[in-house]
């Protein structure tokens, strides 16, 4: 490439990062409302004790730095007095707790979520279905396998078609080491 | 003629030479762990209580890749260190390995030796007759325990690893000589 023919490049590619910055500045009034049918809040605590233990360690979405923030007892804490890995109350998280993560997980694609539960779309048009299915790129691999109890229990809260004994049975994180079996 | 020349090569060499830059946001990480105590030799008995694997990670800059590595205490209210125990690790393959910790309650395991299958779990042993003290959950990506052990404890940290409550058992003098 020669000089001017970089140059040019240079100058259209300007422009045209230019136009993109001045189109998403052109984005939704910021009075403006979406509204969206959510999947069930009442039937979401076994679904977050399932995302917790599975994927709410300190080291993956038990972190303020995540899209999708998990609060849950034995990783990260709500109230700043809180401690990972003690109980405060009997089940251990606490209501603030499953309402902040309810929230998190609602808030990742609203739009979509509507519509998986309202027109029976297809879940892993969900980022978080696809990346726990380890069907897109995702730091921490596969942590729900398609099909299996956890990943049921997802997908039948996500569908609204209840989630039966999924969410227990998607507690127990498969091995075969018998000093961890009672985890 | 020269000068248009001149002007894109500087324009359009700089992308080309971020990518063989450091990451800033490592060298960051690098840079917080501020410097050596001068009282302590770099090698094993070095940085207690530190993350290690920010130096010791795939990114370096030290030359030992480590897979997990961290600083055992006796007690959760008190800082001496937990020499002599025995770190059990199993990852999800099956795999498992051991490792002991030093006089300043350190310890590593080699990458080149043990590259686990996340999740792991890990579980301490101290003494010959005590029961092993297992980790309530999962490790599923982060090898450096001070990642989510450090103190003082918070919503997003359980605290320095410990092997037992304070007053639970007397333990000898921690610490190197």
């Amino acid at each position: 490439m020669t000089g001017n023919a970089c140059l040019r490049y240079l100058g259209t590619a300007l422009i045209g990062g230019a136009s993109l910055v001045t189109s998403a500045c052109a984005g939704p009034s910021p009075d403006g409302h979406t509204q969206f049918k959510a999947p069930d809040v009442a039937s979401f605590r076994p679904v977050a004790d399932m995302l917790g233990k599975r994927c709410g360690t300190l080291d993956c979405h038990g972190s303020t730095v995540r899209s999708l923030r998990i609060y849950y007892w034995r990783g990260l804490r709500l109230d700043p007095a809180d401690v990972p890995g003690i109980k405060t109350t009997q089940a251990g998280t606490t209501d603030a707790e499953y309402q902040a993560t309810y929230t998190s997980v609602l808030t990742l694609e609203p739009e979509i979520m509507g519509t998986v539960l309202v027109q029976h779309g297809d879940p892993t048009a969900l980022t978080i279905v696809r990346k726990a299915r380890g069907a897109e790129h995702h730091k921490g691999g596969t942590v729900l396998e398609a099909g299996g109890a956890a990943d049921r229990c997802l997908i039948g809260w996500l569908v609204g078609k209840g989630t039966g004994t999924a969410c227990t049975d998607g507690l127990a994180i498969p091995h075969t080491l018998k000093p961890f079996q009672g985890l | 003629m020269m000068r248009p020349v001149l002007l894109s090569l500087l324009l359009c060499a700089p992308p080309l030479l971020g990518a063989c830059h450091p990451d800033p946001v490592h060298s960051d990480k690098v840079a917080a762990q501020g410097p050596e105590d001068p009282g302590i030799p770099t090698g094993p008995l070095h940085r207690p209580g530190q993350p290690c694997l920010v130096c010791h990670g795939d990114a370096g800059p030290a030359s030992m890749v480590m897979s997990l590595a961290g600083t055992l205490y006796q007690e959760d209210k008190s800082r001496n260190p937990l020499e002599g125990a025995i770190v059990q690790v199993f990852d999800s393959a099956g795999h498992k390995t051991a490792t002991a910790t030093n006089c300043m309650g350190n310890f590593f395991i080699q990458k080149k030796s043990f590259d686990p299958v996340w999740p792991v779990w890990v579980q301490i042993k101290y003494g010959a007759n005590l029961p092993a003290v297992p980790m309530s959950s999962a490790i599923f990506r982060d090898g450096s325990c001070a990642n989510c052990h450090h103190d003082p404890t918070g919503r997003a940290t359980a605290g320095h690893v410990y092997f037992l409550p304070q007053g639970t058992m007397s333990f000898p003098k921690g610490g190197c000589k």
